[in-house]
């Protein structure tokens, strides 16, 4: 079985194209367009590396952020920021379970890479 | 979408977008009015009270329109300043705000965008929901269109980018910079579900009308920002927003943040037996007068929360939004008439906004929010000592009121007189 990848993302095409990318490397691929579901989605789905957007609709992808490291069950979880807020990059920075910070329009194989870097530093 | 080209292309289905494109769509233009949500509202936060003129300036008597999106307007706008067992709320009620044109309105902006948007509509503007922009198209070193997420290009004579606080558009057009956690504020709201009823009692109002409340002082623990409540129709707004670096310092999350807001006493009681519908979390970009970016350049035109057009002392944005997005449409009228869409041209939005409020009124407060927060302790000291003074104004302890009147000196010469007027001069800017 493959590993467990959470997308939350408020943007239909980009969500979509994210998920065709990760299933076709052989990940299992959760999906949440909206920020104020995206806990509970987490919650039930418990992913071992989660793609966050920052522009979500309800609650934004900074707040979810803020939550994710404060709570046990997230804090060490990697979290591939992407967005095309480039400008909030370095309010990310300051979160250690924030592995890459990438803009849109992405490059497949640049999420690919960070994905599987990030996984496999978090015991493979 | 229609391949066809537009006279100009509004980014972002918000007060700023709607007004310019019902200004420019009933001057014969035509504009495509893009939203990135499923509709318009979807992506918004916005506490909200609307001040009316500016909407009336564009639809006129608009309150009076069937189907109008309001909940309620405001008879009494108050201030209450608290420390943790104490408050002191002063605030002005008028039946006068209901005359001629209502001061202002509690909306809530899902329902109110989609509203607005549909008078956009009517005007003649073609809207698309859904649709993200990822870049500006540029020919002959001129902004003359944008590219969608899935690919589709438009061309215009005329880009607005009205898309709001984290403008996008703005940022590829290469006006926007990093955000920094003293510019950038974080905040939070609930919608809390209350029978009308209760919140006519609770708020001694009359039915169908509504009431406005600013909170400071302990409810933000030392941080700067502040709390808000609002009477919707059926439904209470409270939100807290403070700045985003002493979130940070303080490492509190606003949803925590926000129950202990609902816990203070005296929102406590008002809230009382309500049901949270909503719970909503934003980064919103703070900067300002001093953040503002370049608000034109050629075939490009910056306004509302876009181009950071707020007045958070004086709860305005929506309004500035209407204001600034109508004398960008204007100008776009101008232009067209012209022939001429070059940055020359579109400068004469900036002579509008200056020779309305909107700019004075940004530059006035400026260095409101460093003011305050170079005094230690400002939204601490200041509540706590009004709460003090009134405290001894108010009791009745067997003490002679002489001894009251020498305490309440020594207070006030505890903190220093002159160090008070220092550290409350800055809000001068905000008295009236």
């Amino acid at each position: 079985m493959g590993k467990k990848v959470m997308v939350v993302d408020g943007d239909a095409e980009s969500l979509s194209t994210v998920k065709f990318t990760l299933e076709a490397a052989g990940y299992e691929v959760g999906v949440c367009e909206n920020g104020r579901l995206a806990w509970d989605a987490i919650s039930q789905f418990q992913p071992d590396l989660i793609i966050l957007d920052v522009m979500l609709p309800g609650i934004d992808g900074y707040s979810l952020q803020i939550k994710l490291a404060q709570e046990p069950a997230t804090k060490d979880m990697p979290i591939v920021v992407l967005t095309a807020l480039e400008p909030a990059k370095s309010l990310f920075q300051k979160f250690p379970q924030v592995v890459a910070f990438m803009t849109k329009p992405f490059q497949p194989e640049a999420l690919l890479e960070h994905v599987h870097g990030a996984l496999a530093r978090a015991g493979g | 979408m229609s391949e066809s080209s537009y006279d100009a292309i509004v980014v972002g289905a918000g007060p700023a977008g709607i007004s310019a494109a019902i200004v420019m769509a009933r001057a014969g233009l035509k504009v495509a009015l893009l939203e990135r949500g499923e509709y318009p509202g979807a992506k918004n936060v916005q506490g909200a009270v609307l001040y009316s003129r500016m909407l009336h300036e564009i639809l006129p008597d608009f309150w009076t329109m069937p189907g109008a999106a309001l909940e309620r307007p405001v008879v009494e706008q108050k201030t209450c300043v608290t420390t943790e067992d104490s408050w002191i709320t002063f605030g002005y009620k008028s039946l006068k705000f209901l005359q001629g044109i209502p001061n202002c309105y509690t909306i809530i902006r899902v329902k109110f965008d989609q509203w607005y948007a549909a008078q956009a509509e009517t005007a003649g503007a073609e809207l698309f929901c859904g649709v993200t922009v990822r870049e500006v198209i540029r020919k002959d070193g001129r902004i003359a269109g944008i590219k969608t997420s899935d690919g589709d290009e438009l061309e215009s004579s005329v880009v607005l980018a009205c898309d709001g606080a984290n403008s996008l558009l703005a940022q590829k057009a290469g006006l926007i910079d990093e955000l920094k956690p003293v510019e950038v504020a974080l905040g939070a709201k609930e919608v809390i579900g209350l029978d009308p009823k209760i919140i006519e009692d609770r708020f001694q109002l009359n039915p169908g009308e509504g009431s406005a409340m600013d909170i400071f002082g302990s409810v933000t623990l030392g941080m700067l920002g502040y709390a808000f409540l609002y009477t919707n129709k059926e439904s209470l707004s409270l939100g807290v927003g403070c700045r985003l670096s002493d979130y940070q310092a303080k490492g509190l999350r606003p949803s925590d943040h926000l129950e202990l807001v609902k816990r203070h006493p005296y929102v406590a009681k008002l809230i009382s037996g309500g049901k949270t519908l909503e719970y909503s979390a934003h980064l919103i970009p703070e900067g300002g007068f001093k953040s503002m970016p370049p608000l034109f350049s050629d075939g490009f035109l910056v306004a509302g929360d876009a181009a950071q057009m707020t007045n958070p002392p004086y709860r305005e944005g929506s309004n500035i939004a209407m204001t600034a997005g109508r004398l960008a449409g204007e100008t776009v009228i101008e232009a067209k008439k012209k022939g001429d869409f070059s940055a020359a041209s579109l400068s004469a939005y900036q002579l509008k906004l200056k020779a309305s409020y909107v700019l004075s009124d940004m530059e006035d407060i400026k260095d409101l929010e460093d003011a305050v927060a170079s005094v230690p302790g400002f939204l601490e000291a200041y509540p706590k000592l009004a709460c003090d003074l009134a405290h001894l104004r108010f009791s009745a302890d067997g003490v002679p009121k002489r001894q009251h009147l020498r305490q309440a000196f020594r207070l006030v010469a505890d903190r220093g007189l002159w160090r008070i007027a220092k550290d409350l001069w800055p809000l001068r800017k905000v008295a009236i």
